[in-house]
Protein backbone atom coordinates (compact mmCIF):
# COMPACT_ATOMS: atom_id res chain seq x y z
CA UNK A 1 0.00 0.00 0.00
CA UNK A 2 1.55 3.56 -1.01
CA UNK A 3 1.20 5.97 1.74
CA UNK A 4 1.14 9.21 1.30
CA UNK A 5 1.39 12.00 3.57
CA UNK A 6 -1.61 14.11 4.22
CA UNK A 7 -0.18 16.88 6.07
CA UNK A 8 3.16 18.52 6.12
CA UNK A 9 4.36 21.02 8.11
CA UNK A 10 8.04 22.36 6.54
CA UNK A 11 10.31 24.57 8.71
CA UNK A 12 7.57 26.10 10.44
CA UNK A 13 8.04 29.02 12.92
CA UNK A 14 5.32 30.16 15.01
CA UNK A 15 4.33 31.91 18.51
CA UNK A 16 2.19 34.87 19.49
CA UNK A 17 2.77 38.41 19.10
CA UNK A 18 6.89 38.38 20.03
CA UNK A 19 6.74 35.42 21.62
CA UNK A 20 8.05 32.58 19.37
CA UNK A 21 6.95 29.10 20.76
CA UNK A 22 7.62 26.87 17.66
CA UNK A 23 11.02 26.47 16.09
CA UNK A 24 12.00 24.89 12.45
CA UNK A 25 9.05 22.25 13.14
CA UNK A 26 8.81 19.66 10.51
CA UNK A 27 6.10 17.11 10.57
CA UNK A 28 4.65 15.04 8.74
CA UNK A 29 1.26 12.47 9.33
CA UNK A 30 0.75 9.70 7.04
CA UNK A 31 -2.68 8.94 5.38
CA UNK A 32 -4.75 6.89 7.58
CA UNK A 33 -1.98 6.63 10.08
CA UNK A 34 -2.52 7.99 14.17
CA UNK A 35 0.01 10.36 14.34
CA UNK A 36 1.01 11.63 17.84
CA UNK A 37 2.44 14.67 19.53
CA UNK A 38 3.63 14.01 22.68
CA UNK A 39 5.19 16.40 24.94
CA UNK A 40 4.95 17.79 28.76
CA UNK A 41 3.20 21.47 29.18
CA UNK A 42 4.53 24.10 27.74
CA UNK A 43 6.16 21.91 24.80
CA UNK A 44 4.77 23.75 22.23
CA UNK A 45 1.62 20.96 21.40
CA UNK A 46 -1.31 22.89 21.23
CA UNK A 47 0.42 26.10 19.44
CA UNK A 48 1.17 23.53 16.86
CA UNK A 49 -2.19 22.57 16.40
CA UNK A 50 -3.44 26.01 16.37
CA UNK A 51 -0.89 26.19 13.94
CA UNK A 52 -2.12 24.28 11.40
CA UNK A 53 -5.80 25.13 12.12
CA UNK A 54 -5.39 29.02 11.15
CA UNK A 55 -5.73 30.08 14.50
CA UNK A 56 -2.33 31.53 14.58
CA UNK A 57 -0.56 32.26 11.67
CA UNK A 58 3.26 30.80 11.29
CA UNK A 59 5.84 33.20 10.82
CA UNK A 60 8.16 31.21 8.32
CA UNK A 61 7.37 27.67 6.73
CA UNK A 62 5.22 25.47 4.73
CA UNK A 63 2.24 23.78 5.88
CA UNK A 64 0.74 21.47 3.35
CA UNK A 65 -2.50 19.10 3.20
CA UNK A 66 -2.68 16.68 0.02
CA UNK A 67 0.09 18.05 -1.02
CA UNK A 68 -1.82 21.41 -1.32
CA UNK A 69 -0.18 24.55 0.28
CA UNK A 70 -2.66 25.42 2.91
CA UNK A 71 -0.61 27.66 5.07
CA UNK A 72 -2.67 30.85 4.71
CA UNK A 73 -6.14 29.30 5.10
CA UNK A 74 -8.65 30.19 7.35
CA UNK A 75 -10.61 27.60 9.79
CA UNK A 76 -13.15 27.74 8.01
CA UNK A 77 -11.46 27.20 4.58
CA UNK A 78 -9.99 23.99 6.23
CA UNK A 79 -13.13 22.70 7.45
CA UNK A 80 -14.52 23.20 3.84
CA UNK A 81 -11.27 20.85 2.40
CA UNK A 82 -11.43 17.97 5.25
CA UNK A 83 -9.57 18.87 8.46
CA UNK A 84 -11.69 19.35 11.53
CA UNK A 85 -10.04 20.15 14.99
CA UNK A 86 -11.31 19.18 18.27
CA UNK A 87 -9.70 22.07 20.70
CA UNK A 88 -8.02 20.76 24.60
CA UNK A 89 -10.60 20.13 27.28
CA UNK A 90 -14.14 20.32 27.41
CA UNK A 91 -15.48 21.91 24.26
CA UNK A 92 -19.27 21.31 23.20
CA UNK A 93 -21.60 23.84 23.68
CA UNK A 94 -22.88 22.76 27.49
CA UNK A 95 -26.46 24.96 27.03
CA UNK A 96 -27.57 22.73 23.82
CA UNK A 97 -28.88 19.38 23.86
CA UNK A 98 -26.57 16.39 22.54
CA UNK A 99 -29.24 16.78 19.49
CA UNK A 100 -28.02 20.60 19.21
CA UNK A 101 -24.71 20.12 19.47
CA UNK A 102 -24.43 17.55 16.85
CA UNK A 103 -26.16 20.36 13.73
CA UNK A 104 -23.54 22.71 15.07
CA UNK A 105 -20.92 20.59 14.21
CA UNK A 106 -22.73 20.51 10.69
CA UNK A 107 -22.62 24.56 11.05
CA UNK A 108 -20.81 25.20 7.84
CA UNK A 109 -22.80 22.31 5.91
CA UNK A 110 -26.69 23.57 4.14
CA UNK A 111 -28.36 20.69 3.78
CA UNK A 112 -30.23 20.40 6.34
CA UNK A 113 -32.02 16.73 5.10
CA UNK A 114 -28.86 15.24 4.86
CA UNK A 115 -27.65 16.60 8.33
CA UNK A 116 -30.39 14.82 10.25
CA UNK A 117 -29.66 11.45 8.30
CA UNK A 118 -26.07 11.88 9.28
CA UNK A 119 -27.13 12.36 12.74
CA UNK A 120 -29.16 9.18 12.79
CA UNK A 121 -25.99 7.33 11.55
CA UNK A 122 -24.16 9.02 14.40
CA UNK A 123 -26.91 7.58 16.83
CA UNK A 124 -26.30 4.26 15.46
CA UNK A 125 -22.52 4.06 16.10
CA UNK A 126 -22.57 6.06 19.40
CA UNK A 127 -25.91 4.44 21.14
CA UNK A 128 -24.94 6.20 24.62
CA UNK A 129 -25.47 9.60 22.43
CA UNK A 130 -28.93 8.72 20.97
CA UNK A 131 -29.76 8.06 24.48
CA UNK A 132 -29.39 11.13 25.75
CA UNK A 133 -29.96 13.44 22.36
CA UNK A 134 -32.11 15.60 24.91
CA UNK A 135 -30.09 15.87 27.71
CA UNK A 136 -28.21 19.68 27.92
CA UNK A 137 -24.55 18.41 26.92
CA UNK A 138 -23.41 20.09 30.17
CA UNK A 139 -25.18 17.10 32.07
CA UNK A 140 -23.53 14.50 30.59
CA UNK A 141 -20.45 12.89 31.98
CA UNK A 142 -16.64 13.55 31.11
CA UNK A 143 -16.38 10.88 28.50
CA UNK A 144 -19.81 11.06 27.15
CA UNK A 145 -18.77 15.11 26.60
CA UNK A 146 -15.89 13.94 24.92
CA UNK A 147 -18.09 11.24 22.61
CA UNK A 148 -20.07 14.21 21.48
CA UNK A 149 -17.04 16.41 20.39
CA UNK A 150 -15.54 13.72 18.33
CA UNK A 151 -19.16 12.89 16.97
CA UNK A 152 -19.19 16.20 16.11
CA UNK A 153 -16.29 17.00 13.65
CA UNK A 154 -17.25 13.56 12.59
CA UNK A 155 -20.11 15.84 10.97
CA UNK A 156 -17.93 17.24 8.41
CA UNK A 157 -16.78 13.97 7.34
CA UNK A 158 -13.36 15.37 7.66
CA UNK A 159 -9.95 13.29 6.44
CA UNK A 160 -8.28 14.45 9.16
CA UNK A 161 -8.67 15.17 12.40
CA UNK A 162 -6.51 17.32 14.77
CA UNK A 163 -7.20 16.25 18.61
CA UNK A 164 -5.80 17.91 21.41
CA UNK A 165 -5.84 16.32 24.64
CA UNK A 166 -8.79 14.52 24.36
CA UNK A 167 -8.00 12.20 28.18
CA UNK A 168 -7.37 15.86 29.83
CA UNK A 169 -9.33 15.27 33.42
CA UNK A 170 -10.38 11.85 32.63
CA UNK A 171 -10.66 8.44 34.67
CA UNK A 172 -8.49 5.56 33.22
CA UNK A 173 -11.08 3.97 32.39
CA UNK A 174 -13.06 6.63 30.44
CA UNK A 175 -9.14 7.12 28.84
CA UNK A 176 -9.68 3.97 27.34
CA UNK A 177 -13.02 4.56 25.57
CA UNK A 178 -11.90 7.30 24.09
CA UNK A 179 -8.74 5.70 22.88
CA UNK A 180 -11.25 3.03 21.46
CA UNK A 181 -13.67 5.03 19.75
CA UNK A 182 -10.29 7.21 18.28
CA UNK A 183 -8.82 4.01 16.96
CA UNK A 184 -12.52 3.17 15.39
CA UNK A 185 -12.68 6.03 13.73
CA UNK A 186 -9.31 5.80 12.35
CA UNK A 187 -10.21 2.36 10.98
CA UNK A 188 -12.83 3.83 9.40
CA UNK A 189 -10.37 6.18 6.99
CA UNK A 190 -10.11 8.92 8.82
CA UNK A 191 -6.24 10.59 9.53
CA UNK A 192 -5.85 11.30 13.36
CA UNK A 193 -3.24 13.60 14.88
CA UNK A 194 -3.38 12.91 18.28
CA UNK A 195 -1.76 15.65 21.09
CA UNK A 196 -1.33 13.80 24.34
CA UNK A 197 0.57 14.38 27.42
CA UNK A 198 -0.35 10.64 28.48
CA UNK A 199 2.93 9.22 26.32
CA UNK A 200 2.46 5.62 27.30
CA UNK A 201 -1.10 4.94 26.37
CA UNK A 202 -1.04 7.15 22.97
CA UNK A 203 1.81 5.29 22.01
CA UNK A 204 -0.19 2.03 22.26
CA UNK A 205 -3.01 3.48 19.58
CA UNK A 206 -0.49 5.64 17.17
CA UNK A 207 1.64 4.18 14.31
CA UNK A 208 3.98 7.21 14.09
CA UNK A 209 5.20 9.74 17.36
CA UNK A 210 6.71 12.74 17.78
CA UNK A 211 8.00 14.12 20.88
CA UNK A 212 8.24 17.67 21.44
CA UNK A 213 10.42 19.47 23.77
CA UNK A 214 10.70 23.79 23.90
CA UNK A 215 8.97 24.08 21.00
CA UNK A 216 11.22 21.82 19.06
CA UNK A 217 10.77 18.03 17.42
CA UNK A 218 13.56 16.20 19.74
CA UNK A 219 12.72 12.56 18.21
CA UNK A 220 10.28 10.76 16.22
CA UNK A 221 9.91 7.46 14.46
CA UNK A 222 7.31 4.71 14.66
CA UNK A 223 5.68 4.37 17.75
CA UNK A 224 6.54 1.04 18.40
CA UNK A 225 10.26 1.46 18.60
CA UNK A 226 9.91 4.81 20.14
CA UNK A 227 7.91 3.04 23.25
CA UNK A 228 11.19 0.53 23.53
CA UNK A 229 12.80 4.05 24.44
CA UNK A 230 10.13 4.76 26.87
CA UNK A 231 12.97 6.11 29.40
CA UNK A 232 14.13 8.62 27.21
CA UNK A 233 10.69 10.02 26.61
CA UNK A 234 10.02 10.44 30.11
CA UNK A 235 12.82 12.16 30.35
CA UNK A 236 11.24 14.52 28.16
CA UNK A 237 8.09 14.75 29.31
CA UNK A 238 9.28 14.91 32.89
CA UNK A 239 8.51 12.99 35.42
CA UNK A 240 5.23 11.11 34.27
CA UNK B 1 -45.02 19.83 23.62
CA UNK B 2 -47.67 20.50 21.19
CA UNK B 3 -50.02 21.58 23.93
CA UNK B 4 -47.26 23.91 25.12
CA UNK B 5 -46.93 25.40 21.72
CA UNK B 6 -50.92 25.87 21.53
CA UNK B 7 -50.76 27.80 25.42
CA UNK B 8 -47.66 30.01 23.79
CA UNK B 9 -49.65 30.95 20.74
CA UNK B 10 -52.75 31.91 22.73
CA UNK B 11 -50.67 34.04 25.14
CA UNK B 12 -48.70 35.88 22.71
CA UNK B 13 -52.36 36.57 21.25
CA UNK B 14 -54.15 37.44 24.60
CA UNK B 15 -50.74 39.88 25.08
CA UNK B 16 -50.95 41.52 21.83
CA UNK B 17 -54.50 42.10 21.81
CA UNK B 18 -54.41 43.58 25.13
CA UNK B 19 -51.37 45.88 23.78
CA UNK B 20 -54.00 46.79 21.21
CA UNK B 21 -56.80 47.53 22.89
CA UNK B 22 -55.39 49.36 26.09
CA UNK B 23 -55.59 52.39 25.58
CA UNK B 24 -58.99 51.91 24.80
CA UNK B 25 -59.66 50.47 28.16
CA UNK B 26 -57.21 52.98 30.59
CA UNK B 27 -58.14 56.38 29.62
CA UNK B 28 -55.83 57.52 32.19
CA UNK B 29 -52.18 59.19 30.91
CA UNK B 30 -50.35 57.89 33.77
CA UNK B 31 -50.90 54.52 32.98
CA UNK B 32 -50.90 54.69 29.28
CA UNK B 33 -47.10 56.50 30.33
CA UNK B 34 -46.14 53.70 32.13
CA UNK B 35 -47.42 51.17 29.12
CA UNK B 36 -44.94 53.04 26.75
CA UNK B 37 -42.23 53.20 28.92
CA UNK B 38 -42.75 49.35 29.68
CA UNK B 39 -42.74 48.96 25.90
CA UNK B 40 -40.08 51.11 25.53
CA UNK B 41 -37.86 49.48 27.83
CA UNK B 42 -38.64 45.73 27.10
CA UNK B 43 -37.28 46.40 23.23
CA UNK B 44 -34.39 47.92 24.88
CA UNK B 45 -33.47 45.76 27.13
CA UNK B 46 -34.15 42.79 24.78
CA UNK B 47 -31.21 44.79 22.94
CA UNK B 48 -28.93 45.12 25.52
CA UNK B 49 -29.22 41.42 25.98
CA UNK B 50 -28.20 40.51 22.46
CA UNK B 51 -25.11 41.26 24.26
CA UNK B 52 -25.04 40.76 27.61
CA UNK B 53 -26.68 37.59 27.18
CA UNK B 54 -27.00 35.81 23.81
CA UNK B 55 -22.91 36.40 22.65
CA UNK B 56 -22.21 37.20 26.07
CA UNK B 57 -20.32 40.06 26.49
CA UNK B 58 -21.62 42.62 28.54
CA UNK B 59 -21.77 46.06 27.32
CA UNK B 60 -21.68 48.77 29.85
CA UNK B 61 -22.26 51.39 26.66
CA UNK B 62 -25.47 50.99 25.76
CA UNK B 63 -27.28 53.81 27.15
CA UNK B 64 -25.21 56.04 24.34
CA UNK B 65 -26.54 54.70 21.65
CA UNK B 66 -30.07 55.94 23.36
CA UNK B 67 -28.62 58.89 23.98
CA UNK B 68 -27.09 59.74 20.46
CA UNK B 69 -30.30 58.18 18.55
CA UNK B 70 -32.16 60.96 20.48
CA UNK B 71 -29.68 63.51 19.67
CA UNK B 72 -29.37 62.55 16.15
CA UNK B 73 -33.29 63.56 16.40
CA UNK B 74 -33.16 67.02 17.84
CA UNK B 75 -30.56 67.73 15.69
CA UNK B 76 -30.43 66.03 11.87
CA UNK B 77 -33.91 64.43 12.02
CA UNK B 78 -36.01 67.16 13.20
CA UNK B 79 -34.45 70.14 11.56
CA UNK B 80 -34.18 69.14 8.40
CA UNK B 81 -37.45 67.59 8.19
CA UNK B 82 -37.10 63.40 8.14
CA UNK B 83 -40.59 62.96 9.64
CA UNK B 84 -41.51 60.80 12.55
CA UNK B 85 -40.41 57.90 10.90
CA UNK B 86 -37.68 59.04 8.65
CA UNK B 87 -35.93 59.89 11.88
CA UNK B 88 -36.38 56.80 13.95
CA UNK B 89 -35.03 55.06 10.76
CA UNK B 90 -32.03 57.73 10.47
CA UNK B 91 -31.28 57.42 13.93
CA UNK B 92 -31.46 53.66 14.07
CA UNK B 93 -29.05 53.68 11.13
CA UNK B 94 -26.45 55.79 12.35
CA UNK B 95 -26.38 54.34 15.51
CA UNK B 96 -25.74 50.70 13.77
CA UNK B 97 -23.12 52.54 11.99
CA UNK B 98 -21.07 53.74 14.89
CA UNK B 99 -21.77 50.42 16.43
CA UNK B 100 -19.98 49.21 14.18
CA UNK B 101 -16.73 50.84 14.36
CA UNK B 102 -17.26 51.16 18.53
CA UNK B 103 -17.36 47.15 17.88
CA UNK B 104 -14.38 46.71 15.70
CA UNK B 105 -12.43 48.36 18.17
CA UNK B 106 -13.75 47.32 22.00
CA UNK B 107 -14.23 43.45 20.49
CA UNK B 108 -10.53 43.25 21.04
CA UNK B 109 -10.93 42.66 24.51
CA UNK B 110 -12.92 40.54 26.46
CA UNK B 111 -15.52 39.81 29.29
CA UNK B 112 -15.03 42.12 31.92
CA UNK B 113 -12.11 43.92 30.41
CA UNK B 114 -14.93 44.25 27.35
CA UNK B 115 -17.18 45.57 30.05
CA UNK B 116 -15.16 48.26 31.57
CA UNK B 117 -13.66 49.44 28.28
CA UNK B 118 -17.44 50.18 26.98
CA UNK B 119 -18.23 51.46 30.51
CA UNK B 120 -15.25 53.95 29.45
CA UNK B 121 -16.49 55.04 26.29
CA UNK B 122 -20.01 55.96 28.23
CA UNK B 123 -18.49 57.82 30.32
CA UNK B 124 -16.50 59.56 27.52
CA UNK B 125 -19.28 59.88 25.45
CA UNK B 126 -21.47 62.02 28.37
CA UNK B 127 -18.65 63.98 28.68
CA UNK B 128 -18.09 65.10 25.27
CA UNK B 129 -21.73 66.03 24.62
CA UNK B 130 -22.26 67.58 27.77
CA UNK B 131 -19.05 69.80 27.08
CA UNK B 132 -20.74 70.20 23.30
CA UNK B 133 -22.82 73.25 24.63
CA UNK B 134 -22.81 74.89 21.17
CA UNK B 135 -24.46 71.87 19.31
CA UNK B 136 -25.76 69.92 22.04
CA UNK B 137 -26.91 72.66 24.46
CA UNK B 138 -24.99 70.83 27.09
CA UNK B 139 -26.41 70.76 30.32
CA UNK B 140 -29.23 72.83 29.45
CA UNK B 141 -30.17 70.05 27.07
CA UNK B 142 -32.01 70.24 22.91
CA UNK B 143 -34.93 71.57 22.99
CA UNK B 144 -37.85 71.81 20.31
CA UNK B 145 -37.77 68.34 19.25
CA UNK B 146 -40.98 68.66 16.76
CA UNK B 147 -43.67 66.29 17.39
CA UNK B 148 -44.88 64.22 14.95
CA UNK B 149 -46.74 64.73 12.50
CA UNK B 150 -48.98 61.98 10.84
CA UNK B 151 -50.18 62.46 7.59
CA UNK B 152 -53.96 60.31 6.83
CA UNK B 153 -53.70 59.04 3.71
CA UNK B 154 -56.05 60.35 0.56
CA UNK B 155 -56.64 63.38 2.46
CA UNK B 156 -54.88 66.98 3.61
CA UNK B 157 -54.93 66.68 7.09
CA UNK B 158 -52.04 66.42 9.11
CA UNK B 159 -52.37 65.02 12.56
CA UNK B 160 -50.17 66.18 15.32
CA UNK B 161 -49.25 63.70 17.59
CA UNK B 162 -49.70 65.22 21.29
CA UNK B 163 -51.75 62.49 23.01
CA UNK B 164 -49.93 59.59 25.33
CA UNK B 165 -52.50 57.72 23.42
CA UNK B 166 -51.77 58.76 20.14
CA UNK B 167 -47.97 58.04 20.97
CA UNK B 168 -48.15 54.46 22.28
CA UNK B 169 -50.07 54.01 19.00
CA UNK B 170 -47.17 55.42 17.08
CA UNK B 171 -44.69 53.07 19.21
CA UNK B 172 -46.61 50.09 19.17
CA UNK B 173 -46.18 49.16 15.86
CA UNK B 174 -42.24 50.37 15.86
CA UNK B 175 -41.58 48.62 19.12
CA UNK B 176 -43.36 45.21 17.51
CA UNK B 177 -41.13 45.48 14.49
CA UNK B 178 -38.01 46.19 16.28
CA UNK B 179 -39.15 42.72 18.92
CA UNK B 180 -39.92 40.86 15.97
CA UNK B 181 -36.62 41.57 14.38
CA UNK B 182 -34.88 40.17 17.78
CA UNK B 183 -37.06 37.38 17.84
CA UNK B 184 -36.15 36.22 14.23
CA UNK B 185 -32.61 36.65 14.67
CA UNK B 186 -32.39 35.04 18.13
CA UNK B 187 -34.37 32.01 16.55
CA UNK B 188 -31.65 31.49 13.47
CA UNK B 189 -28.87 30.19 12.53
CA UNK B 190 -27.18 33.27 13.62
CA UNK B 191 -29.10 32.78 16.73
CA UNK B 192 -27.24 29.56 17.30
CA UNK B 193 -23.83 30.73 16.37
CA UNK B 194 -24.88 33.70 18.90
CA UNK B 195 -24.96 31.11 21.47
CA UNK B 196 -21.94 28.99 20.47
CA UNK B 197 -19.82 31.89 20.49
CA UNK B 198 -20.83 32.63 24.44
CA UNK B 199 -20.30 29.00 25.26
CA UNK B 200 -17.04 28.74 24.00
CA UNK B 201 -15.22 30.98 21.59
CA UNK B 202 -12.41 28.40 20.59
CA UNK B 203 -14.63 25.67 19.85
CA UNK B 204 -16.75 28.01 17.37
CA UNK B 205 -14.01 29.01 15.70
CA UNK B 206 -13.09 25.33 15.52
CA UNK B 207 -16.83 24.36 13.85
CA UNK B 208 -16.44 27.43 11.24
CA UNK B 209 -18.07 30.28 13.46
CA UNK B 210 -15.95 33.30 13.30
CA UNK B 211 -16.44 34.81 16.72
CA UNK B 212 -15.81 38.79 15.92
CA UNK B 213 -18.01 38.17 13.26
CA UNK B 214 -21.26 37.49 15.07
CA UNK B 215 -20.04 39.61 18.21
CA UNK B 216 -20.38 42.27 15.68
CA UNK B 217 -23.38 41.45 13.88
CA UNK B 218 -25.29 41.44 17.72
CA UNK B 219 -23.60 44.61 18.23
CA UNK B 220 -24.89 46.11 15.00
CA UNK B 221 -28.23 45.12 15.82
CA UNK B 222 -28.40 45.99 19.31
CA UNK B 223 -27.34 49.71 18.61
CA UNK B 224 -29.68 49.79 15.36
CA UNK B 225 -32.67 49.01 17.80
CA UNK B 226 -31.32 51.09 20.53
CA UNK B 227 -30.93 54.31 18.03
CA UNK B 228 -34.65 54.09 16.82
CA UNK B 229 -35.30 53.86 20.32
CA UNK B 230 -33.83 57.03 20.97
CA UNK B 231 -35.26 58.53 18.33
CA UNK B 232 -38.57 58.29 19.57
CA UNK B 233 -37.64 58.96 22.97
CA UNK B 234 -36.55 62.46 21.50
CA UNK B 235 -39.97 63.07 19.93
CA UNK B 236 -41.85 61.94 22.57
CA UNK B 237 -40.46 64.10 25.47
CA UNK B 238 -39.40 66.73 23.11
CA UNK B 239 -36.38 67.42 24.64
CA UNK B 240 -33.06 65.70 24.58
CA UNK B 241 -30.18 65.92 27.65
CA UNK B 242 -26.89 64.37 28.28
CA UNK B 243 -28.53 62.29 31.04
CA UNK B 244 -30.01 60.62 28.12
CA UNK B 245 -27.30 58.49 28.19
CA UNK B 246 -26.26 58.47 31.90
CA UNK B 247 -25.01 55.61 33.44
CA UNK B 248 -28.30 55.09 35.51
CA UNK B 249 -29.72 53.45 32.33
CA UNK B 250 -27.14 51.00 32.42
CA UNK B 251 -27.97 50.14 35.68
CA UNK B 252 -31.49 50.25 34.71
CA UNK B 253 -30.91 47.79 31.95
CA UNK B 254 -28.48 45.61 34.12
CA UNK B 255 -31.12 45.00 36.72
CA UNK B 256 -34.31 44.32 34.26
CA UNK B 257 -31.72 41.61 32.21
CA UNK B 258 -30.27 39.68 34.68
CA UNK B 259 -33.01 39.59 37.57
CA UNK B 260 -35.37 38.53 34.42
CA UNK B 261 -32.85 35.87 33.34
CA UNK B 262 -30.17 36.34 30.76
CA UNK B 263 -29.88 35.50 27.68
CA UNK B 264 -33.58 34.28 28.17
CA UNK B 265 -36.15 36.70 26.08
CA UNK B 266 -39.47 35.62 28.50
CA UNK B 267 -37.26 36.55 31.43
CA UNK B 268 -35.89 39.64 29.70
CA UNK B 269 -39.66 40.32 29.06
CA UNK B 270 -40.56 40.15 32.49
CA UNK B 271 -37.39 41.67 34.43
CA UNK B 272 -38.08 44.95 31.79
CA UNK B 273 -41.97 45.01 32.57
CA UNK B 274 -41.68 44.94 36.40
CA UNK B 275 -38.79 47.35 36.49
CA UNK B 276 -40.50 49.92 33.99
CA UNK B 277 -43.47 49.68 36.51
CA UNK B 278 -42.23 49.38 39.43
CA UNK B 279 -40.90 52.97 39.81
CA UNK B 280 -43.97 54.08 39.46
CA UNK B 281 -45.97 51.99 42.25
CA UNK B 282 -43.60 53.71 44.40
CA UNK B 283 -44.73 57.43 43.58
CA UNK B 284 -47.16 58.50 45.80
CA UNK B 285 -49.89 60.88 44.24
CA UNK B 286 -46.90 62.36 41.64
CA UNK B 287 -44.40 62.69 44.63
CA UNK B 288 -41.81 60.50 44.90
CA UNK B 289 -42.31 58.42 48.24
CA UNK B 290 -38.54 57.10 47.51
CA UNK B 291 -35.64 59.30 46.40
CA UNK B 292 -33.98 58.17 42.94
CA UNK B 293 -30.54 57.81 44.64
CA UNK B 294 -32.64 55.17 47.20
CA UNK B 295 -34.13 53.53 44.86
CA UNK B 296 -30.35 52.87 42.42
CA UNK B 297 -29.03 51.96 45.79
CA UNK B 298 -31.99 49.37 46.28
CA UNK B 299 -31.71 47.96 42.81
CA UNK B 300 -28.26 47.65 43.55
CA UNK B 301 -29.11 45.18 46.66
CA UNK B 302 -31.27 43.26 44.45
CA UNK B 303 -29.12 42.80 41.59
CA UNK B 304 -26.49 41.50 44.55
CA UNK B 305 -28.62 39.05 45.66
CA UNK B 306 -30.15 37.98 42.71
CA UNK B 307 -26.24 37.11 41.05
CA UNK B 308 -25.91 35.14 44.85
CA UNK B 309 -29.20 33.55 45.13
CA UNK B 310 -31.20 33.29 41.67
CA UNK B 311 -28.28 33.70 38.69
CA UNK B 312 -30.64 32.12 36.18
CA UNK B 313 -33.22 34.56 37.30
CA UNK B 314 -36.87 35.08 37.47
CA UNK B 315 -36.83 32.64 34.29
CA UNK B 316 -34.87 30.02 36.07
CA UNK B 317 -37.14 29.92 38.60
CA UNK B 318 -40.16 29.87 35.98
CA UNK B 319 -37.73 26.96 34.17
CA UNK B 320 -37.80 24.83 37.27
CA UNK B 321 -41.32 25.25 38.37
CA UNK B 322 -42.30 24.17 35.07
CA UNK B 323 -40.25 21.03 35.32
CA UNK B 324 -41.75 20.57 38.83
CA UNK B 325 -45.17 20.32 37.30
CA UNK B 326 -43.95 18.84 34.81
CA UNK B 327 -42.83 15.82 36.18
CA UNK B 328 -45.90 15.17 38.73
CA UNK B 329 -47.92 15.04 35.54
CA UNK B 330 -46.40 13.55 32.96
CA UNK B 331 -43.09 11.61 34.10
CA UNK B 332 -41.88 10.35 30.46
CA UNK B 333 -42.84 14.02 28.34
CA UNK B 334 -39.69 14.74 26.15
CA UNK B 335 -38.50 18.29 26.76
CA UNK B 336 -38.52 19.41 23.15
CA UNK B 337 -39.15 23.16 22.46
Amino acid sequence: MAHKDILELINIDSGYGDIEVLKEITFSAREGQIVSVLGANGAGKSTLMKTVFGFIQPTRGKILFEGKDITQLKAIQLLKIGISFLPEGRSNLPAMTVQENLEMGAYIRRDTLKIKADIEGLYKRFPILKEKRNIMAGNLSGGQQQILEIAMALMLKPKLILIDEPTLGLAPILVTEVFNIIQEINRSGTTIVLVEQNAKRALEISDYSFVMELGKIRMHGPAQELSQKADVIAAYLGER
Amino acid sequence: MKQKKVFRITLFILLAAFLIIAPQVFKSGYILNALIDATRWTVFALAFDLIAGQVGQVSLGQSVFLGLGAYMTSLVGSRFGFGWFGSILFAAVTMAVLSLFVGVAFFRIRHVTFAIGTLGFAIIAQMVVNSAVDITGGSLCSLGVKRPLLSIPFTDIALKITKPFQYYYLLLPVAALLFLLIWAVNRSRTGRAFIAVREDEIRAAAIGINPLRYKLIAFVLSGFVIGALGSFQAQYLSVVCPSDMGLEITNTLMIMVFVGGVGKMRGVIIGAVIFSVLPRFLEVGGEKAIAPQLQQMVYGLILILVTLYMPNGLDGVISSLEKKGKKSKTPHSETVL
